[in-house]
């Protein structure tokens, strides 16, 4: 039946329209990704508004496009202007920029982006096998396990996203809890937080809040930014290039793992996926003192790292409904916006679905690699696109990709809105990541608590008799000790007379 | 100046306001629904209410170390008095009005077409992004392309 279902995914992908879409969205991602100040989430958060109205295919394989596009492309910018085009690509730069001065800018595009798609072939594997195990094991799941999911869920985003103040990250996700109340509850029809406005009362849109988090900020930034000199793209041997990652097969091998484990881990995106793969590279290399100097095995591990995180990312939206990155939280609300209801049921519902994203994932790293090798000649002249030009015009396409949701004026606005929480919550250093993760958690939560405390009375004491829930209660209490420094403050106390 | 200790104090601040708010509102949410407590849709708020005001005092808390209130309190109006001489903080904000009229007004009350050109046209001017010329060139182009590809091309309604 798999073999049927993959079959029928490829052959769709070869249909001349659902072909060129790839080809497009592959290209609009890889030019986002180049381009500093666009991220993948935005770029994902833009497509999902604007491909509202396609049919559900031609539109899945533009999300899958843009994503690998715009997470590989963040590469060249790194490597030729030091600057990560997107976060993920934050720790290519450290060794592709040096490898750039030296003269050696396209052997480094290449090594990237060969890595890139192998890093999403290599999740691929992973989508296809852990998803089902991981949906079946989501099967035991009740109200107590979901709502603890949920929470979990942000608190670990807030915590691995926060630069150092876990605190922030929390807040971040109360934060987006505190949106997805906004509307009709779902159990009592309520009108919460709503101020009497029927607008409000249908709850806030997910794209809008998306768009304007991730795409506002980045936009007003522009107005004030100086574009910074590009290095020279040198053309380079795809012989060689093929061999040092040969050379480096079991380093590109454990960043896929690293990645894949990454990705899964809720609300952790694709840069956190990239650090530790150097990292890891780096600690078990036998000179660590040349990484930063223009190893070429850093910018391997990196580029692996964050671009098998991309399938990672995926596993947990499919088969839990929780998004493994931001982008992958974009996804998910591209996915329920598009019909399919991801999550336990998944595999019983629709079992085509994860086969046919397989293969999408396949043929747009596919797409990516002779894309991306393609335009590398001209990255310098996409980097040189006047920024103060090119976004005015991405956010008439924000305006645009919000509207059309539901054609409502009031979706803009809301853009708008969240647009300036998102530059708000930047100034204050506080990751939006987590934000977006509860707005998107809010109604699971919600609903399985109540849900939970009713059929159990009120009493917590089911929770407890759950070993999933013991588990989850475990870490979740873990982190709240060692995060907030606790045992210090105890430890403090205790040696007081 | 400690400015991640100010940002920290003044966003503190504020969350403490809002999850006191929630809190409160959480009350009166169950208190209109009646019935059992936890079963009301004031519920989740009320926790959330709690966590975020928890939360922002220990941020509060950690921002009042080296220093105290007065330091940061100083640090604010020193802080206050950068960004209003700043121009940065000009450009952004003017930028950010012509984004808000395009998005509040024009794009209510004008064919998408027209405002959106009338926008491109005027915040490529204000930022001084290209020749007036070439930009009313890009404008025309953008919108003709974006209501060519949507309008035409995929039947999509815009304004």
């Amino acid at each position: 039946m798999a073999l049927e279902y993959m079959l029928a995914a490829t052959a769709s992908v070869f249909q001349p329209f659902n072909l060129l879409v790839l080809i497009l969205a592959t290209l609009a991602g890889l030019i986002m990704g180049i381009l500093p100040g666009l991220s993948a989430t935005m770029a994902i958060a833009l497509l999902t508004g604007l491909t509202y109205g396609f049919p559900t295919g031609p539109a899945l394989i533009a999300l899958i496009g843009i994503y690998v596009g715009a997470i590989s492309g963040g590469c060249q910018s790194a490597i030729l202007l030091n600057i990560p085009g997107t976060p993920a690509s934050a720790a290519t730069a450290l060794d592709g920029f040096p490898m750039a001065k030296r003269g050696e800018a396209g052997h480094a595009i290449f090594l990237a982006v060969t890595v890139s798609a192998l890093g999403t072939l290599f999740s691929v594997i992973c989508v296809l096998t852990l998803t089902p195990l991981l949906t079946s094991f989501a099967l035991k799941f009740t109200s107590w396990e979901f709502f603890l999911l949920a929470i979990f869920g942000i608190m670990i985003c807030g915590s691995l996203t926060s630069n150092g103040n876990v605190l922030k990250g929390w807040i971040s996700g109360i934060l987006g809890l505190l949106v997805a109340m906004i509307g009709m509850d779902t159990v009592n029809a309520y009108p919460r937080f709503s101020f009497g406005n029927v607008n409000l009362m249908s709850g806030i849109q997910l794209i809008p809040v998306m768009i304007g988090l991730f795409g506002f900020p980045e936009i007003v930034q522009s107005f004030t930014q100086v574009d910074a000199k590009v290095l020279q793209m040198t053309s380079f041997r795809m012989k060689d290039g093929f061999r040092k990652v040969r050379k480096n097969w079991f380093a590109v091998v454990r960043s896929a793992l690293i990645g894949v484990g990454v990705g899964i881990i809720p609300g952790v995106g694709e840069d956190v996926g990239g650090w530790l793969s150097y990292w890891a590279s780096k600690s078990s290399s036998k000179d660590p003192d040349s990484f930063g100097k223009g190893n070429e095995l850093g910018v391997i591990s990196a580029e692996t790292g964050n671009n098998a995180c991309i399938g990672g990312a995926i596993i947990p939206v499919m088969s839990l409904a929780v998004p493994g990155s931001a982008p992958a939280a974009v996804l998910l609300a591209a996915f329920l916006m598009h019909g399919y209801r991801p999550g336990p049921l998944l595999m019983t519902e629709s079992p085509q679905f994860v086969y046919q994203i397989a293969i999408y994932l396949v043929f747009a790293a596919l797409a990516m690699w002779f894309l991306a090798l393609g335009i590398a000649k001209f990255s310098v002249k996409i980097l040189g696109i006047n920024k103060k030009i090119l976004m005015p015009i991405i956010y008439v396409l924000c305006v645009i990709g919000a509207f059309l949701i539901n054609h409502n004026d009031f979706d803009v606005r809301m853009m708008f809105i969240f647009g300036i929480v998102g530059l708000l919550l930047r100034a204050t250093s506080i990751p939006s990541a987590p934000f977006l993760l509860g707005v998107i958690l809010g109604p699971m939560a919600d609903s399985n608590l109540r849900r939970a405390l009713i059929i159990s009375n009120g009493s917590l004491t089911p929770m407890l008799a759950r070993p999933i829930c013991v588990v989850f209660l475990i870490v979740i209490a873990f982190m709240i000790i060692s995060q907030t420094g606790l045992p210090r403050l105890i430890k403090k106390l205790a040696g007081r007379p | 100046m400690q400015t991640n200790k100010l940002f920290d104090f003044m966003a503190s601040c504020v969350m403490i306001a809002l999850g006191i708010y929630v809190f409160f509102a959480g009350v009166a949410i169950n208190k209109d629904v009646g019935g059992i407590y936890y079963d009301g849709p004031g519920f989740l708020p009320i926790i959330l209410g709690v966590a975020l005001t928890g939360c922002s005092l220990l941020l509060l808390f950690a921002s009042l170390k080296d220093g105290g209130l007065d330091a940061r309190m100083a640090e604010m109006r020193v802080w206050g008095r950068e960004k209003a001489h700043s121009k940065d903080t000009a450009i952004s904000l003017i930028g950010m009005a012509i984004m808000f009229i395009y998005s509040f007004v024009l794009f209510k009350l004008l064919p998408f077409w027209i405002s959106s050109f009338i926008f491109l046209v005027g915040i490529m001017a204000y930022l001084k992004a290209t020749r007036l010329l070439r930009g009313l060139l890009i404008s025309a182009c953008t919108v003709a392309v974006i209501v060519v590809f949507f309008q035409v091309g995929f039947r999509v309604q815009l304004p």
